[in-house]
């Protein structure tokens, strides 16, 4: 055997070893320590053929071995306490039961989807300094109506179909028919700026079916400065429907009509099934638009009703269904099945965020 | 609102192509809710190639021919002489609708025939041949829809017209607002030329009517009404009469928006008309058979005898026009919008005219109107002639005038349009308006009443640009915001109670009579609808627990093997004679408090104290307390219930539902829990903290070591267990904490005394202590339980 071969064989009987002790078990770690640096293990054998080269190649090959069988029972050392270890902290045992078994079945409460959705918009629109506002069911056609620029014998009255409450004194108390009612109450009591939203439940006297209900609900935005206007409006819609449906949606505003804004805008969002690249998508119906709130700038009638100066104020206001955000988010389609109270629905929505 | 396309574009120089019109609308607001094609009315029709034509074999005049439509052959009976091999024809296939109906599979002497090779009267279409089949060009394609051949192609749009949009609720006006917002030419249509006028035909007795148009037209007995106006009322939904006496006037009001009427001017009495209120007890007879009693309210028009119509809502019978008159006088005049609408709303009279003249009509159209239909009718007779021209028009029209500075446009907009821009976007407003001098002031036309200051033509200038220039940014400054004590209490009860393990439910506000009864309650008490949409809806929930019922009953009927759901909701009722509302929550238990069976055993079911444990976590904060109530719904089953007390005040119930009220819900189940409590009570009780905000005060905990003592005593089973706690607690000091391990009735403990083992925790912040003094607080706690509460030790 020349020096080189003497080198050769080291190594291999150092791999063969890393090899070994990677696989070894505790009750064979005695073995392999005998296999390697026993009186007859492989490394003593080399390093007992060392007598046999000169001095020179001795001393060098000398160092080498010695290095490895340092490395060796370093090794085999480290191996011994962390056996020690596992067996201290009872690694090695069997389990005392069977973890795949269930955990406690705690009920599974829930919040219903209508709140989470109204929650979710009302944290978004608090971050951008909108405070919430709560005002009545039972309204006045003053209220409901007349300030918000909705006079007796307007058309713009077909727009809603009014529940009224059967009183003795004819005082035409009805069921409000959307949260607007609140922007007056609020401007009323308090002076600009204002900047308040206001969820709740409205009422329209519509038939049951799968896209209407008689009650239902809405979140009512209202924000008055001395400079307002529709790109500022433009920018909050497109804040929190972005936090609701994510960054990649667009939205639109399209001219419409409600008596108390002006401009009056219709906002639609880009289809989030199929981002208008579906001809028969059944939620946009390949328009590749939905429909999604009322909005536009508070009408100078309005500020007029509330006894604001003339001119020194703007505002923008808007209002959204609530059930509608519902279904696209979640994916309902009939809108009486908010209102079924089926457990087995209900629970679907357990430990869903706000 | 249906609008005909090719109609739309009679009044437009440039013919855009349906898609840019549609297009147009849709920027402007209009909201297209559909569009169909109209035109050839067949189905089914596709067209083919005569590959052969043979001779039947049991009729001379008949042939048998194969057509091939594609990859299919179709073996077709025909009879046309013009038939030929290598002809493209149309080729009906069985089912397929025609003029004459739908096409049937059937033998002709013998041969069974699948199709029919139509002619071009089959298939409805004029101006063709109709020897014989129809042949098409011979580059027709073969398989295609034949429909798709026809250029006539029509498109319907069903338009959902806002109620600002009335200046555009027809043809005419609607391409005029095409025109001027997109940059077409406007092309009126063609009316009767006529100078002179008369006024004292009309006299308007009322300032509620604003302008009278009249024409009289004689010599227009028995005029039908041409194909093409048949065709076009069709498209609108309106079955014609085939008297142009009727037609036209619909005819008309679809065309211009203006609602005009006949009458037979023999009819009238006296030979005058006079628009004014009605008498005492006068009545007119509708077109429609209805007797109405005319309230003073309404506005008539009148001859010198009698009301002749119900002013923009409906003519009567007695003067209406029949197929024997042979003189009329069209009508078109300006109604006020409220009168018109209140009256139409006092008789529940809707009519199209109605519906027009309550959203705003333009005065300045009346006479041009008029003087179209008399155009029509003379077109379609020469005959007719027109007798008199008269226009009463004492409100003439005085346009507003609106100051709009640029600036102001780009501050309500967020836009940076340049001046030219919006002048351009202002002229299509009022086209003459003066560039020079700022700010401009513009005057709108009649029909845009709708423009009343510089937000509305704001609104004018997005809609001409489009409202993409409207951009997203905003300049709104930071401020700071808050929830509101309301909103706090309400989310923090949903999430509680969501995170026990309860479901959040929402029921409607409305209830009927038979929830009233099922519940042992008086209607009279309950908030009732004036217009309830069905008995079924007709109350106003006092309460949140009809819903809730309804829910348990509904899940049990789907096999639910637990049902814990909570509401929270408005409640109403009167107080006095007032209504008012208040915010509750409420909740209803029943089953097993798992979500399903735990393998290891153990099982709780809903009961009072499992409730009570839940609102004891939920209101922790609220010093919530229990008592014995006196008064409760009476749902509720009384002796199984409690009062619930924050700060000693009562805000609501909690226990079992009554069985009754139960069976009467179909509920066969008897352990029902239920409890309810008033947040509006809740929120007076705590105004302003909320529970974001409740005073929480620190108290030290004690470094020394506590000590745990049990008492076992047996006393009379009545003695509450809150008075044995009270008494307890009153006897010594440093007691940390007292709780009840353990109550048991039975062998050992004679009858009507119950045992119960406490424990006490003593603790103390300045000492530790000894096993004597310990024993000396355990004998003070018995000797007072056993003084005051009659309390034995258990042996
Ligand atoms: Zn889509």
């Amino acid at each position: 055997m020349n020096a080189e071969e003497w080198k050769r064989s080291l190594s291999e009987t150092v791999e063969g070893f890393k090899s070994a002790i990677e696989k070894v078990e505790i009750e064979n770690i005695e073995a392999l320590e005998t296999e390697y640096l026993g009186r007859k293990g492989r490394l003593t054998f080399l390093l007992r053929e060392l007598k046999n080269f000169s001095v020179e190649e001795r001393k060098e090959l000398g160092k080498v071995g010695n290095r490895a069988k340092k490395e060796i029972s370093e090794k085999l050392e480290e191996k011994r306490t962390d056996f020690e270890a596992k067996c201290a902290r009872g690694d090695d045992r069997k389990p005392d039961f069977d973890f795949s078994l269930d955990g406690k079945p705690f009920p599974k409460g829930a919040l219903h989807p209508i709140t989470i959705v109204l929650g979710k918009i009302t944290k978004s629109l608090l971050r951008l300094g909108f405070s919430v506002a709560q005002g009545p069911c039972l309204e006045s056609e003053f209220y409901n109506f007349e300030a918000l620029n909705i006079p007796q014998y307007h058309p713009s009255r077909d727009m809603q179909d009014t529940f009224y409450i059967n009183l003795s004194n004819g005082s035409g108390m009805l069921l409000r028919t959307h949260t607007s009612p609140v922007q007056i109450r609020t401007m009323e009591k308090s002076r600009p700026p204002l900047r308040i939203i206001s969820p709740g439940r409205v009422f329209r006297r519509d038939a049951v079916d799968a896209s209407h209900s008689f009650v239902f609900h809405q979140i009512e935005g209202l924000y008055v400065d001395r400079k307002v206007s529709m790109a500022d409006l433009k920018w909050t819609l497109e804040t929190f429907i972005k936090d609701l449906f994510g960054e990649e949606l667009r939205i639109r505003f399209r001219p419409s009509y409600f008596p108390f804004v002006e401009p009056g805008a219709e906002v639609d969002i880009s289809c989030l099934f199929c981002g208008g690249k579906n001809a028969k998508c059944p939620v946009c119906k390949g328009g590749g638009w939905i429909e999604m709130l009322g909005a536009g700038l508070v009408h100078p009638n309005v500020f007029k009703n509330v006894g604001y100066e003339d001119g020194k104020w703007q505002g923008f206001a808007f209002g959204a269904g609530i059930e509608r955000f519902a279904m696209l988010l979640f994916g309902i389609k009939d809108m009486r099945l908010f209102y079924e109270n089926d457990v087995r629905v209900l629970k679907q929505f357990s430990g869903v965020e706000p | 609102m249906k609008i005909l396309y090719s109609w739309l574009l009679d009044f437009m120089k440039e013919k855009p192509h349906i898609a840019e019109v549609s297009e147009n609308l849709l920027k402007l607001g209009f909201q297209i809710e559909s569009m169909t094609i109209s035109g050839p009315s067949f189905s089914g029709v596709v067209t083919g190639e005569v590959l052969k034509v043979e001779k039947h074999p049991n009729a001379d005049r008949l042939s048998v021919c194969v057509v091939k439509t594609g990859e299919k052959k179709f073996r077709v009976v025909c009879g046309a002489k013009n038939v030929k091999e290598g002809a493209r024809v149309p080729l009906a296939r069985v089912g397929a609708t025609l003029k004459g109906g739908k096409l049937q599979k059937v033998k002709i002497r013998g041969i069974e025939s699948e199709g029919m090779i139509c002619s071009a009267e089959e298939l409805g279409l004029k101006g063709f041949d109709n020897s014989g089949i129809l042949i098409l060009p011979k580059n027709t394609p073969i398989g295609v829809d034949a429909r798709t051949l026809f250029g006539k192609e029509d498109y319907i749009f069903d338009i959902e017209m806002l109620a600002n949009q009335s200046y555009c609720l027809s043809h005419m006006t609607l391409a005029r607002e095409l025109c001027a917002f997109c940059g077409y030419s406007f092309k009126k249509p063609e009316i009767y030329e006529h100078k002179e006028k008369n006024e004292n035909f009309v006299e308007i007795l009322t300032e509620e009517c604003g302008r009278y148009s009249a024409i009289i037209v004689r010599n227009v007995q028995g005029i039908e009404t041409p194909a093409w106006m048949k065709e076009r009322l069709r498209a609108m939904d309106v079955n014609p009469k085939n008297n142009i006496l009727i037609d036209v006037s619909n005819y008309v009001m679809f065309e211009m928006g203006q609602p005009t009427h006949c009458f037979d001017l023999d009819k009238l009495e006296g030979g005058k008309i006079k628009v004014r209120k009605p008498q005492k007890g006068e009545e007119l007879l509708t077109l429609d058979d209805d007797k109405v009693e005319l309230e003073e309210s309404a506005m008539i028009i009148a001859d010198e005898k009698k009301p002749v119509a119900l002013a923009g809502i409906i003519g009567a019978k007695e003067s209406a026009v029949t197929l024997d008159t042979d003189s009329i006088l069209i009508e078109s005049a300006h109604f006020n919008r409220v009168s018109v609408r209140k009256t139409s709303q006092n008789l529940s009279l809707r009519t199209d005219a109605s519906y027009r003249f309550e959203r705003g009509t333009d005065i300045e159209m009346t006479m041009n109107a008029a003087l179209r239909i008399a155009h029509l009718i003379k077109a379609a007779h020469v005959g007719a002639k027109v007798d008199l021209v008269c226009d009463n028009y004492p409100q003439k029209h005085k346009p507003r005038k609106v100051s709009v500075d640029p600036d102001r446009i780009n501050a309500i907009l967020g836009t940076n349009l340049n001046e030219e821009e919006i002048f351009k976007a202002v002229s299509a407003i009022d086209s003459k308006v003066n560039s020079e001098k700022k700010p401009w002031i513009i005057s709108p036309p009649s029909y845009r009443e709708d423009i009343e200051g510089v937000q509305d033509v704001a609104e004018e200038v997005a809609r001409f640009c489009g409202y993409d220039i409207i951009p997203s940014i905003t300049e709104m400054p930071t401020t700071k915001s808050s929830l509101g004590a309301e909103y706090v209490l309400y989310d923090y009860l949903q999430r509680m109670f969501a995170s026990l393990g309860f479901c959040e439910a929402y029921n409607y506000d409305l209830i009927s009579e038979n929830d009233i009864k099922n519940t042992f309650q008086d209607a009279g008490d309950f908030l009732e609808m004036q217009n309830p949409i069905s008995s079924e809806w007709r109350f106003l929930r006092n309460s949140l627990v009809y819903g809730l019922l309804k829910n348990l009953k509904y899940n049990l009927n789907r096999q639910a093997e637990s049902v814990f759901l909570f509401e929270e909701g408005n409640t109403y009722f009167f107080s006095g004679a007032k209504p008012v509302e208040d915010m509750r929550i409420a909740g209803i238990c029943w089953g097993e408090f798992s979500e399903g069976t735990y393998w290891k055993g153990g099982s709780e079911k809903a009961d009072f104290h499992l409730l009570k444990g839940v609102l004891n976590k939920v209101f922790v904060r609220f010093n919530i307390s229990f008592a014995a109530g006196l008064v409760f719904p009476p749902f509720m089953y009384k002796p199984n219930s409690a009062n619930v007390l924050f700060l000693g005040k009562e805000v609501g119930y909690v226990g079992q539902v009554n069985l009754n009220t139960l069976t009467n819900y179909l509920i066969k189940e008897k352990d029902v829990y239920y409890f309810e409590v008033s947040l509006g009570k809740v929120l007076s009780l705590f105004p302003r903290e909320g529970v974001e905000n409740m005073k929480i005060r620190f108290s030290p905990v004690s470094a020394m070591p506590s000590v745990k003592r049990d008492l076992s005593i047996v006393l009379k089973e009545d003695i509450e267990w809150e008075k044995v706690k009270e008494t307890a607690l009153r006897s010594t000091l440093d007691i940390h904490r007292m709780e009840i391990i353990d109550v048991y009735k039975g062998k050992n403990i004679s009858r009507g005394f119950k045992s119960i083992t406490m424990r006490f925790t003593f603790s103390s912040l300045q000492k530790t202590f000894t096993d004597e003094e310990v024993n000396e607080k355990v004998n003070d706690i018995f000797s007072s339980l056993s003084r005051k509460l009659g309390a034995r030790l258990r042996e």
